[in-house]
């Protein structure tokens, strides 16, 4: 007798039944237009909403004006209409949807407010380094009101819950914490009263409207700050006011652990959440929060902590049906369920260019029907989509995966070759450098996905080179290039005895093991991490060479920036930032000069790799059959724009079907 | 006719346009679009220039193409949409006698698929060096298709009421990727020598003359030197110009000098690079060719400008950040009333450095610009939420002053007590001001002390002419008490008195005087005052990462003292990328030898002894210096408010504004002070 998961058994909210054990969290989306819940986010919402998460926290609303933290953050004034819909949209789907309010007090900016931040104390956040005026008591008793004024504007929009912030980027956190809070008054002896004062005033004028705190457990600076201590003396305090808390780690230098990537996955904070749970009054349910990646870790929080609820954000960014999807007993738990990487690349837009939430994975498809724009070399020119019979895909790749994935499920007749006796492509060797990868899920799902399917016929060791190999191509056949890029040096020349190829670095380090190596890195980005940490792992010496002033400049939001920089120092490697790389020699010798200086050096190595170093290319053996190419061989880029390639194809095919 | 500026004041005309005058606002970005398309903030922004009597608007870049999208807030122009917008744009800038030329552009391989979500294209498959994106090398059918993109746009242009367009082969191009034998390593009829890499930028002029007809100006904007090994340089920008004369298809030549994104430091200076520093362009330029000439980047002033168009360096001057600054810049100069110009600082604070973090053009000493689209311009946007798009609106529309007088006392002239004080007797209130120090402008006086800064300076003497021309009586070298105050009888009271330093946990106490083995400690601001001389080694700790450590760095090296900077901050000076000035504050680092520190934290000190950290690896040593030089937060000088308020003033009477509210920038200083008359109502 297989056992059900508990994950999707019903649970009391109140006088709410929720449906499920699954929450999407609030988080930022750009997609808030005009500081409202815009037509696209409501869109957004109701996707999850359908997906069947049973409650559903929207995207933190500023409760007060002056607050502006990017420009895309909703304000609660605005926002009135929005949750109005979503009410109705939640009600009708048994999904509870639930309001977050927030200000971010220091940890915001002026920019788009053109007013002074508000803080605790006279402090700055080390992101923007812009002081905060510090709050006079009048500031906080009008920040209490416009808390209330905005949960009252929820309750009248038909909300059943609101959710109060105190966790990150919160001015309520700011209060809490002995990081931020140096008053002398009464809200620096007792730092949770103004917590308090917000939860009372809202509690006691609105006693049927669910009250759910966000709060951070554990600033994770055991030099000072929130501790689990002293966050659970905090939560015993706010006790009678709340009916459920999300519990959270991360603060002011440690934003990042608020959303943790795959390094620092679920069981890490697991008995915090037991704790928490132990000690908060029975009334109060129990929601953990942070890096529940899948099905699995959420079913073991649930069960092991006996937590109530667990908040998935990015899983359901990754696969919105997620709990649609989830089988009916624990026996039954497969890989139909695309795993969310733990990445935080698309998910976790935290800078000032506004892109919206995404999935490198599942990138959100896009309204085509503005543009007749077909970009080059991914559309089919000679050959009529209605016409298509077979697809051959050349390469497994993840763009080849996912393509033939999404015409398998139309049940297209498709034929992908790779040439490996494994699937994987590029991500196949990057992952094994990664700790705590969950790049090895994504291939066994796509994997198991593929050879579930009668239309895909899967074909490896099967090197094509040119159309003669394509043995069982007939006319009115598709070939679709998936077959990956060419790596090689790209922004700077080096000598091809030098040249350390990708393939190389991962699958025969002994070639270079003790050697000494050096990354000339024009990217700062994810690959700039792994693939130097992988070359420090047997390299004798290693030398990084990048113009920017810093390691990793296109990093921050995967929080991964400090650690992986700490990482590689632990490493030995030699970081040589903002330095220009003037010529590679053939006998190894390296012409280096700091940037917008007169400092000159020369560094003797064996081998050079050059950080995505990879050019895409059309082999002319296909000239004459109708082909298209998706992935790298159209571009070297990654992960997103393979999966985004076989993604528009997909749809482009499928033009001709309805 | 101006006296004073003959040849600024002259017509010009260029192929069919006829200029009012030489003055030009040259393209720049912006950030107002919304959805791809122009809006009333754009609108009003140019009308504002037109109305200040520019001879001609060159508006920003518009796209001509879907896989062209760098930024979020760029301007579609291949959309129909973009239409009505650009219609009232030129009709209302018509309707100041000023003329008006759209650029049109593709950004190539200087962009990123994030907003469009489509591969980038390029001559070649090499990546832009800060977008870091591999692009499609693009075929011949394809370049077709970006040609005649380029010629809908100059048709829809013209269509539109624009005089002309600008093709923009420069700071961030395709065309210019083509030129440059960096960008372009093609093999086909497109790349090879420069006539090879200058055929797309034919294809795409004879495409757009053919659409446009003969009476339609149409200029283009060249790189004249990429400032990059291997790169476009003079020589090969001269031989182009010369390829374009003899074209017959260009009406005149505009210039620049770097790449955006490689050396945008060079197109924009900033106030530490001299003026004049890219004047051999034009120069250059002018003399190979009988097509009128742009010059621009750091022309300030109308006697400069002059002087370009008399030296015959030029024959238009491009004025961007001047007219930033001063939307009257061209009428005032004109009129002979340039000494009320609110003259540019270069300072890129606000303009260049909101840019690049997709914010809305601004200006340090000018909250106005990019809010002229506001009714009441110095209040708060505010963006209501009507079918889901920007409509700002004012809090405070419809704003009525008060129609009696107030009397209001300002405390404080740095920028932002004598900014406050401009503004109340802008809107009919009697001010007077006190300064306890001796001279006005404050902190941004005392930074302005080191060379590279001093435009900063170019502020307190915009302020204080307004100040004179006010009739605004600033008493100096006194110290007002609340007895002061209170015998003043002040209707509103404007606390504006600064800030202080502070120490930081690891020092007990400021030590400005060297006596034997006893470590000088003060902040940059002390030095600044020369309250102290600090000698030998010297350590200055940089929190903050703008200017404030770094120029100091440099000051006390010049002094001869052997400098190191440090800072807990990935790398010195972590800030100065947003002003452009990274790059140059290195050069003149390294040539001081300044020693970096960066990701390092001081543990302790004890005499001359300072332990220090690095806090990436927990790697502890000690080091000896003479002299530790904070550059920190400081701490709201603010006590006078606080009496005031306890002795009974009320709170709405008693402003506290500025460095004194929280120390922070200028332009939080100058905006907190030029609201104020109507918050004060």
């Amino acid at each position: 007798m297989s056992k059900a998961l508990k994950l999707s058994s019903p649970i009391m909210l109140c006088d709410i039944e929720l449906k499920n054990r699954v929450v999407l969290g609030p988080h930022r989306t750009n997609l808030a237009k005009g500081r409202s819940i815009s037509e696209e986010l409501l869109e957004y919402y109701k996707t999850h909403i359908d997906g069947g998460a049973a409650v559903l926290v929207t995207e933190s609303a500023s409760v007060t004006l002056d607050d502006w933290p990017y420009e895309y953050a909703p304000l609660a004034q605005t926002c009135a209409q929005g949750w109005a819909e979503l009410a109705i949209y939640g009600a009708k789907h048994q999904c509870l949807v639930v309001a977050s309010l927030s200000h971010a007090g220091f940890e915001g900016t002026s920019s788009y407010s053109q007013y002074a931040l508000v803080g605790p104390s006279l402090l700055a956040d080390v992101d923007s380094n812009e002081l905060p005026r510090v709050a006079t008591k009048d500031d906080i008793l009008e920040i209490t009101e416009a808390f209330f004024n905005s949960a009252r504007l929820a309750w009248e929009a038909g909300l059943k819950a609101v959710e109060i912030n105190a966790s990150f980027r919160s001015l309520l956190r700011q209060f809490l914490s002995p990081l931020s809070n140096s008053r002398n008054d009464e809200y620096g002896k007792d730092p949770t009263l103004f917590l308090r004062q917000v939860l009372e005033r809202i509690k006691t004028q609105l006693p049927s409207l669910i009250l759910g705190i966000r709060l951070s457990f554990d600033e994770l600076t055991p030099w000072g700050g929130i501790d689990q201590r002293l966050g659970i003396t905090t939560l015993l305090q706010l006790d009678p006011f709340v009916d459920y808390a999300v519990v959270t780690t991360g603060g002011l230098f440690t934003k990042s652990r608020y959303r943790s990537n795959s390094r620092y996955p679920y069981p890490s904070h697991g008995e915090l959440i037991r704790k928490v749970k132990q000690s908060a009054k029975p009334t109060t349910l129990v929601v953990a929060q942070g890096s529940f990646f899948d099905v699995g870790d959420a079913e073991s929080a649930l069960a092991t902590e006996s937590c109530d609820l667990v908040e998935m954000t990015r899983a359901l960014i990754t696969e919105p049906n997620l709990v649609n999807k989830i089988p009916s007993s624990k026996d039954l738990l497969s890989l139909s369920i695309k795993p969310c990487l733990g990445c935080n690349q698309a998910c976790n837009p935290q800078d000032s260019r506004n892109i919206p939430v995404d999935c490198i994975i599942n990138p959100r498809e896009l309204d085509r029907s503005k543009s007749t724009y077909l970009e080059p070399r991914l559309y089919p020119k000679s050959l009529a989509r209605d016409n298509i019979q077979k697809v051959h895909i050349i390469g497994a790749g993840i763009a080849g995966m996912e393509l033939a994935l999404r015409l398998g499920r139309r049940n297209k007749d498709v034929i992908i070759y790779e040439k490996e006796r494994h699937f994987g492509g590029l991500i196949a060797l990057y992952h094994q450098s990664i700790s705590n990868s969950r790049y090895d899920r994504l291939l066994s799902y796509y994997q198991e996905q593929l050879l579930a399917m009668k239309s895909v016929d899967i074909r490896l060791e099967y090197d094509i080179k040119d159309q003669d190999d394509l043995v069982d191509l007939c006319s009115n056949d598709l070939v679709v290039l998936a077959s990956g890029a060419q790596s090689t040096p790209l922004v700077y020349s080096i000598p091809p005895h030098l040249y350390l190829p990708d393939r190389t670095i991962y699958l025969e380090p002994e070639r270079y093991e003790g050697a000494s190596v050096a990354v000339v890195d024009p990217r700062g980005n994810t690959e700039s991490v792994t693939t130097t940490e992988q070359l420090a792992k047997y390299a004798g010496e290693l030398n990084y060479f990048c113009e920017d002033p810093a390691f990793g400049s296109q990093i921050a939001h995967t929080g991964d920036l400090m650690d992986s920089i700490r990482r590689l120092k632990g490493l030995s490697v030699n970081l040589f930032t903002f330095t220009e790389v003037q010529s590679i020699q053939d006998d190894g010798q390296i012409s280096l000069r700091r940037r917008f200086s007169t400092d000159h050096r020369k560094i003797k190595v064996d081998f050079v790799h050059e950080i995505g170093g990879r050019v895409g290319s059309i082999p002319q053996a296909f000239g004459s059959v109708p082909h298209v190419s998706v992935g790298d061989v159209r571009v070297a880029r990654n992960i997103y724009n393979a999966v985004s390639d076989a993604q528009k194809l997909d749809l482009y095919l499928q033009g001709s079907d309805t | 006719m101006s006296v004073k500026y003959p040849l600024l004041g002259s017509q010009i005309t260029l192929g069919s346009t006829t200029l009012k005058n030489r003055i030009v606002f040259s393209a720049h970005l912006t950030n107002f679009a919304r959805n791809g398309c122009p809006t009333d903030q754009h609108l009003s922004y140019y009308r504002a220039r037109a109305r200040g009597g520019t001879g001609l608007i060159i508006t920003e870049e518009l796209s001509v193409h879907p896989s062209d999208w760098p930024y979020e807030k760029l301007v579609h122009a291949y959309n129909d949409e973009v239409r009505s917008g650009f219609e009232t744009i030129t009709r209302e800038v018509h309707n100041y006698g000023a003329k008006i030329f759209a650029q049109i552009n593709h950004n190539g391989s200087q962009g990123s698929s994030s907003y469009s979500k489509y591969a980038l294209l390029a001559p070649s498959e090499i990546p832009d060096p800060l977008f870091r994106e591999n692009p499609i090398a693009i075929d011949e059918s394809e370049i077709r298709d970006i040609c005649i993109a380029y010629g809908v746009v100059a048709k829809l242009a013209q269509d539109s009421g624009f005089d002309g367009i600008e093709l923009q082969c420069s700071h961030s191009s395709l065309v210019r990727q083509f030129l440059s034998p960096l960008t372009n390593r093609r093999v086909d009829r497109y790349g090879g020598d420069l006539i090879a890499r200058s055929t797309l930028l034919f294809d795409i002029l004879n495409e757009i003359r053919y659409r446009v007809g003969s009476i339609f100006t149409i200029g283009i904007r060249l790189c004249g030197d990429e400032m990059l090994a291997g790169g476009i340089n003079i020589k090969d920008t001269l031989e182009l110009v010369r390829l374009a004369d003899a074209s017959m298809l260009v009406d005149y030549i505009n210039t620049s000098i770097g790449v955006a994104t490689a050396s945008l430091y060079a197109i924009e200076a900033s106030m530490a690079i001299t003026p004049g520093y890219n004047l051999y362009i034009p120069s250059q330029i002018r003399a190979v060719t009988d097509l009128p000439v742009i010059a621009s980047g750091r022309i300030k002033d109308p006697a400069q400008a002059e002087r370009i168009l008399r030296d015959g360096q030029a024959d238009l001057v491009g004025i961007v950040r001047g007219q930033i600054a001063d939307p009257d810049f061209a009428a005032k100069s004109l009129s002979d009333h340039e000494d009320t110009i609110r003259v540019c600082l270069s300072c890129n604070q606000e303009c260049v450095g909101r840019m690049g973090l997709n914010r809305w053009l601004g200006c340090i000493e000018n909250p106005n610009t990019g809010r002229e689209f506001l009714k009441s311009p110095r209040s708060r946007p505010l963006y209501s939420s009507q079918r889901g798009l920007y409509s700002p609106t004012s809090r405070q529309q419809g704003t009525n002053f008060k129609k009696w007088q107030l009397k209001v006392l300002v405390i404080g002239a740095g920028p932002a007590g004598l900014q406050a004080a401009v503004s109340f007797a802008e809107t009919g209130h009697k001010v007077k001001v006190f300064e306890e120090k001796s001279t006005t402008g404050g902190l941004v006086s005392l930074a302005a002390n080191i060379p590279t800064r001093a435009e900063l300076g170019d502020l307190v003497r915009n302020l204080n002419r307004e100040i004179a021309a006010a009739g605004i009586v600033v008493t100096l070298n006194t110290h007002l008490d609340v007895k002061d105050v209170e015998a003043i009888g002040a209707d509103v009271i404007v606390v504006a008195t600064g800030s202080r330093p502070s120490l930081p946990y690891f020092l007990s106490n400021f030590n400005l005087t060297v006596e034997g083995d006893k470590l000088g400690v003060c902040d940059v601001v002390t030095v600044l005052e020369e309250g102290a001389h600090p000698q030998g080694k010297v350590l200055v700790l940089d929190d903050l990462g703008f200017h404030q450590g770094t120029s100091v760095a440099e000051l006390l090296a010049h002094r001869g003292c052997t400098v190191t900077i440090a800072t807990p901050q990935l790398y010195v000076g972590q800030d100065l990328g947003v002003t452009l000035d990274l790059e140059t504050w290195n050069l003149r680092a390294s040539a001081l030898s300044i020693e970096q520190l960066p990701e390092t934290i001081v543990t302790a000190v004890d005499g001359k002894t300072t332990s220090l950290m690095e806090h990436t690896t927990g790697k502890c040593y000690q080091r000896y210096f003479d002299w530790i030089i904070l550059a920190n937060h400081r701490v709201p000088n603010d006590h006078l408010a606080q009496e005031l308020l306890s002795a009974g003033f009320p709170r709405s009477n008693v402003r506290v504004i500025g460095d004194a509210l929280a120390p922070r920038r200028i332009h939080q200083a100058i905006i907190e002070a030029q609201r104020l008359p109507e918050e004060v109502r």
